[in-house]
């Protein structure tokens, strides 16, 4: 397990937040090079490829290569934007760059659009993060003052717009295409693809979404280089990234490590294990929408992408939530499947119609009078949401599911037996 | 031009085309709620998903997803087959499935689907959703809100057809409602269209609520009488009498829209008070003595018009036409009925058939019209009093008299826009078939025979007028109306 | 209808996008803030301000947990809900709460003085159990830190 510093290295510095600060420790020097040596664009596309940085978001996705789908011959404008949403259930770790050290999110967005050749970025932040939108908001309009945005940034002929906008607590709109209707102003669906955002985004035109850690990461490969980055963790998915801890263990925490240690490392070192008296359950390990992890391979899962896969789960969000022998699991996915039905936006029928259904089965066992048919019925139910839906949310809500219904049957079953309305009928699949 | 193949079989197609749209070609339907031709694509409502490249992971909406080179799309596949099911049951688990007193039942595709792929709600052993059943949204428009499956046709028309937005959706998720919100009641006039697109029955007809089981009516595939925009109609009628108009897709005319103006004037076509057999001098009569009254009259033909309604189809002008040849009657002339039109269908010519008539020779009322001895009234018109100053004598056959009938010295039955047979040409010049919806009853014989047995001509069909028509030209009518 | 400041601020926000109508959530939070919902007078405003019609905002006003078109009380609670909260001590905070201000979820004080809405994750699970007042956060809660935040907030 390696500890690292390369995003959260100025969180407990006093006026971390300011740009004085980032400048001590030659923030912006990275953007005023490109600018100066006039660097060709496309070189910092190559660059972070190269480098195997994946997206923080959620997906994965290998972020130069997203970045090198955005057309270079267009008559459009090209925008950026930035995914700081952050609801996915277990995460807290964009809200601690945007709050601490937003200036290196700001030089992340700066090489970000001069990669891509786009001149209007939008910051799109939850409404909740007060303290993050005006840390953020702050922090524009130092670097404004100290000529990083602006029109003609350092007489390249470069101009750069940045501002902030906000959602208005859905979850939903983190989602990339929800979040570019969500700005847009209008009833935040998200949009079937193709096409892509980096093709047909934001008004129409190219746009990159990228979260908040992702591009908190730019500015670090493009000074050190895409091979440091390629050295950091685990080779097949480098990098330091943020995780949240939260849950039963003693001490719940983000902290920064690069790829490729050991969960239990993480829960028994820096978590200080499992609460007093308790033994661990589960872990769902990538945010709520990810496949819970059973003790065993909480023991032997590295945490990198090929590692959780192994597992038959994902790294998600990086937000690790921590169960322990407290928790019914039964209750604990009906408090997730609430969370996916009150989250849907309502647009597709499987989605809308499927995830409140589950919380009606779930809310029926729990309260004693499940049959021995609703497990097959809740498996069921996800297979005909799953991969059929206009977005991944209701996939993020099947991964849960089905994964506990699986791995925690007997929790399921001794509910249910001692239900006096069990019946044994079988359920035919639709 | 892209080459793939649906269900095994090749088909090429331009690109930019969808999968839904390629399979068409093939002749196979893929099942389909939120998109309409007319409308376009969204994607909601996830009924027509396919399986692309074998790959059953992850499904493909049919509406929306693109053509490409080599791709290999099955409709029917396990994967298709149990997605659609799934589909199904979720649309009906929070479904009222109160088919039996629903306006839609016999033309939902719901009901359809769940007849053809099962399963229906069986498996949901929970409450249904409650939400509005009885809302008004105009004074023409209910809306069950339970059996809405929110694949926003509705809205939809709204804003791509009409560029207007008097509904909207309301709320997030399983919450999510269709509703007039802040806007009162709806005012557009094309309004009664999202009863016809709404794929179930959450939007109903407050003119038709109730009134019959669409299994029970007879249809008839016609043209709209109310302007010569001539959209195309769908009549339904029970035991004679016209329930309800319908707009019949027509890409060259209307879409699949129309007026609410005209479709709600399928009522006045069902006239109770008709001129039935003929009489003469207000007397009952033979029609073989009104004949011998209007050859006693017209006589020589001089100082005799003919003023026929735009209403009445080409066929029947043809055979007045012919008649007007034989009796030496020179001047063929044709109404005029205007009402307000709009920048969409509605045109100022309130009548179908106005170009008809015009083809066939037919000219505008002259504005100094000549000394009349006697007029001869056509059809359901609108007589410029002037014209009826001087008269001897007024012949007059129609569907209904009106303030004429008194005057009119040999008066003959007609079938209104609604009875006839034959062919109207629109605004835009397109010929369109016009096919009877109701039967008028007793002693009301179709326009053209009357004609015919005047003219002293040997039409067995109104086939054979339509014929002997597209052998004269223009020309020929002219030549006709200046001897 | 507002002061001219905060039309001002209001202007500021439309500025940073092409269109208008993309300035809709922020500048009906912002509104919100200064009118405590979005009453249909500030509703019909916004669709005139935004050159929208009031469907539209409507629409967009409606779908969001955050933007409010019911009237609230003086002051709005959220209270996390989810998971992680949900086995750290959010179960007896809603208890309290609820007792404490004789509410149900999404209801309001008879007083008028406090709305209790529930939320979902609020990205402070590392700090369960979180509650928002008026926007402002407030984490890792004991009961009778609660009992003074509520004392506190008149
Ligand atoms: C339902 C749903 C919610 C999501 N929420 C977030 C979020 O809050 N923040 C985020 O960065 N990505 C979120 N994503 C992932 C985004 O769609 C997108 O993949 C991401 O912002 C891309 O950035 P990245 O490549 O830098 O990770 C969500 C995805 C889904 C399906
Ligand atoms: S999957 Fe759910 S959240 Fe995504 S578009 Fe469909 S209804 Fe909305
Ligand atoms: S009312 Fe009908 S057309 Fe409109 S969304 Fe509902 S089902 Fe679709
Ligand atoms: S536009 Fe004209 S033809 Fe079409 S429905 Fe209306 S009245 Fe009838
Ligand atoms: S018809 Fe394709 S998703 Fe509705």
């Amino acid at each position: 397990m390696k500890a690292s510093t390369v995003i959260s290295g100025r969180f407990d510095t006093k006026n971390s937040q300011s740009i004085e600060t980032y400048r001590k420790d030659g923030g912006y020097e990275t953007w005023s090079t490109v600018l100066d040596e006039k660097r060709d664009p496309d070189s910092l596309i190559d660059e972070v490829k190269a480098s195997g940085l994946r997206g923080r978001g959620g997906a994965g996705f290998s972020t130069g290569m997203k970045w090198s789908f955005v057309p270079k011959q267009t008559d459009k404008p090209k925008y950026l934007c930035v995914n700081g949403d952050e609801s996915e259930p277990g995460t807290f770790k964009d809200r601690q760059i945007l709050e601490f050290d937003p200036h290196q999110l700001l030089e992340g967005v700066a090489l970000t659009c001069y990669a891509v050749q786009a001149h209007t970025a939008y910051i799109y932040l939850r409404c909740e993060f007060k303290l993050g939108i005006a840390t953020v908001k702050a922090a524009i309009k130092e670097a404004y003052e100290a000529g990083m945005f602006g029109k003609d940034i350092h007489g390249s002929g470069f101009d750069l717009d940045v501002s902030v906008t906000i959602g208005a607590g859905a979850y939903i709109c983190g989602e990339e295409t929800s979040l570019l209707n969500s700005i847009e102003g209008v009833r935040p669906y998200p949009r079937n693809k193709p096409p892509f955002p980096a093709v047909e985004g934001l008004f129409g035109c190219p746009t990159v979404i990228n979260n908040v850690e992702t591009i908190a990461n730019i500015p670090h490969i493009i000074k050190n280089g895409a091979e440091w980055h390629t050295k950091l963790g685990c080779p097949e998915d480098p990098g330091s990234r943020l995780w949240g801890i939260s849950g039963h263990v003693a001490k719940p925490r983000w902290v920064e490590l690069e790829t490729g240690y050991k969960l239990q490392d993480l829960i028994d070192g820096p978590c200080g294990g499992i609460r007093k008296g308790h033994t661990l359950k589960a872990i769902i390990p990538g945010g709520s929408s990810s496949k819970v992890l059973l003790p065993d391979q909480v023991a032997r899962v590295t945490m990198d992408t090929p590692g959780i896969r192994a597992e038959g789960s994902s790294l998600g969000s990086a937000a690790i939530i921590v169960l322990d022998d407290s928790v019914c699991m039964v209750d604990a996915v009906l408090n997730l499947m609430k969370f996916y039905a009150h989250e849907s936006c309502g647009q597709c029928t499987p989605c809308r119609e499927g995830t409140p259904w589950v919380v009606q089965v779930l809310q029926r066992i729990h309260s004693g009078k499940g049959r021995t048919v609703d497990m097959d019925l809740l498996l069921d139910i996800a297979h005909n949401m799953e991969g059929r839906t206009v977005c991944a949310l209701a996939d993020g809500a099947c991964w849960p599911l089905t994964s506990i219904v699986k791995k925690f049957r007997h929790e399921f079953e001794a509910k249910i037996v001692a239900a006096p309305s069990a019946t044994s009928s079988k359920v035919a699949s639709a | 031009m892209i080459k793939l193949s649906i269900d095994g079989r090749e088909v090429e197609v331009e690109p930019g085309t969808t999968v839904l749209e390629a399979a068409a070609t093939l002749g196979i339907d893929i099942p389909h709620y939120c998109y309409h031709p007319d409308i376009g694509v969204d994607g909601n409502c996830r009924i027509c998903l396919v399986e692309v490249n074998g790959n059953t992971d992850k499904l493909a909406i049919g509406c929306k997803f693109p053509c490409g080179e080599g791709m290999e799309v099955e409709t029917e596949s396990e994967a298709v087959v149990k997605a659609r099911k799934g589909v199904m049951e979720f649309l009906l688990i929070n479904h009222p499935l109160d088919c039996t007193i629903c306006d839609q039942a016999g033309e939902c595709p719901l009901q359809d689907y769940s007849y053809h792929y099962g399963t229906g709600d069986s498996r949901f052993a929970e409450k249904k959703r409650n939400k509005p059943k009885h809302v008004e949204f105009s004074e023409k428009v209910m809306f069950d809100a339970e059996r809405c499956i929110l694949c926003t046709r509705c809205t939809r028309f709204f804003e791509e057809v009409r560029d207007c937005r008097p509904i909207g959706v309301e709320n997030m998720g399983g919450k999510s409602t269709i509703t007039t919100g802040p806007n009162g009641p709806i005012q557009d006039p094309y309004q009664m269209n999202i009863i016809d697109i709404c794929p179930v029955g959450a939007l109903t007809s407050r003119d038709f609520r109730f009134k019959q089981r669409v299994w029970f009516m007879d249809f008839a595939d016609t043209v709209c009488p109310g302007c010569s925009k001539g959209c195309n109609i769908t009549a339904g009628s029970y035991q004679g009498k016209l329930l309800r108009f319908v707009p019949r897709r027509n890409t060259e005319v209307n879409a699949s829209w129309m007026c609410d103006d005209g479709r709600l004037s399928y009522d006045k076509y069902n006239m109770p008070e008709r001129v039935r057999g003929a009489s003469v001098s207000g007397d009952p009569a033979s029609f073989d003595a009104a004949r011998a009254k209007i050859t006693e009259l017209v006589g020589d033909g001089q100082g005799v018009a003919v003023l026929a309604s735009t209403s009445q189809t080409s066929e029947e002008l043809f055979a007045v036409r012919e008649w007007a040849r034989t009796a030496r009657v020179r001047d063929l002339w044709h109404g005029e009925r205007t009402w307000e039109s709009d920048d969409f269908l509605k045109q100022a010519d309130a009548t179908p058939n106005t170009a008809g008539a015009q083809a066939l020779g037919y000219a505008s009322v002259p504005s100094q019209a000549p000394e009349l001895r006697g007029l001869i009234v056509v059809g359901d018109v609108d007589v410029p009093p002037a014209l009826l100053a001087n008269l001897d004598f007024l012949i007059q056959q129609a569907p209904q008299a009106g303030e004429l009938g008194e005057a009119a010295v040999v008066l003959l039955p007609g079938r209104n826009a609604l009875e006839k047979n034959g062919h109207w040409t629109n605004g835009d010049g397109a010929v369109q078939e016009v096919r009877a919806a109701r039967d008028p009853g007793p002693d009301v014989p179709e326009d053209w025979t009357i004609w015919r047995d005047l003219a002293g001509v040997s039409w067995t069909s109104i086939a054979e007028i339509t014929k002997a028509m597209g052998a004269v030209s223009t020309a020929d009518a002219e030549a006709v109306t200046a001897s | 209808m507002f002061p001219d400041e905060l039309v001002a601020e209001l202007e500021e926000i439309r500025s940073c996008f092409p269109v208008a109508k993309a300035a809709m959530v922020p500048v009906l939070r912002r509104v919100q803030e200064d009118r405590g919902w979005i009453d249909p007078e500030a509703r019909d405003w916004v669709a005139e301000f935004l050159s929208v019609t009031k469907m539209e905002v409507h629409e967009v006003a409606t779908f969001y947990p955050m933007l409010y078109t019911e009237p609230v009380g003086k002051h709005v609670i959220h209270v996390c809900r989810t998971l992680s909260c949900d086995v750290c001590g959010a179960r007896e905070l809603w208890a309290h709460l609820e007792k404490k201000l004789k509410v149900e979820r999404g209801g309001t004080t008879e007083d008028g003085r406090f709305t209790l809405k529930s939320a979902e994750c609020l990205a402070s699970c590392g700090t369960a159990p979180v509650m928002l007042i008026d926007n402002e956060r407030h984490e890792n809660l004991s009961l009778a830190e609660v009992d003074k935040l509520l004392e506190a907030t008149k």
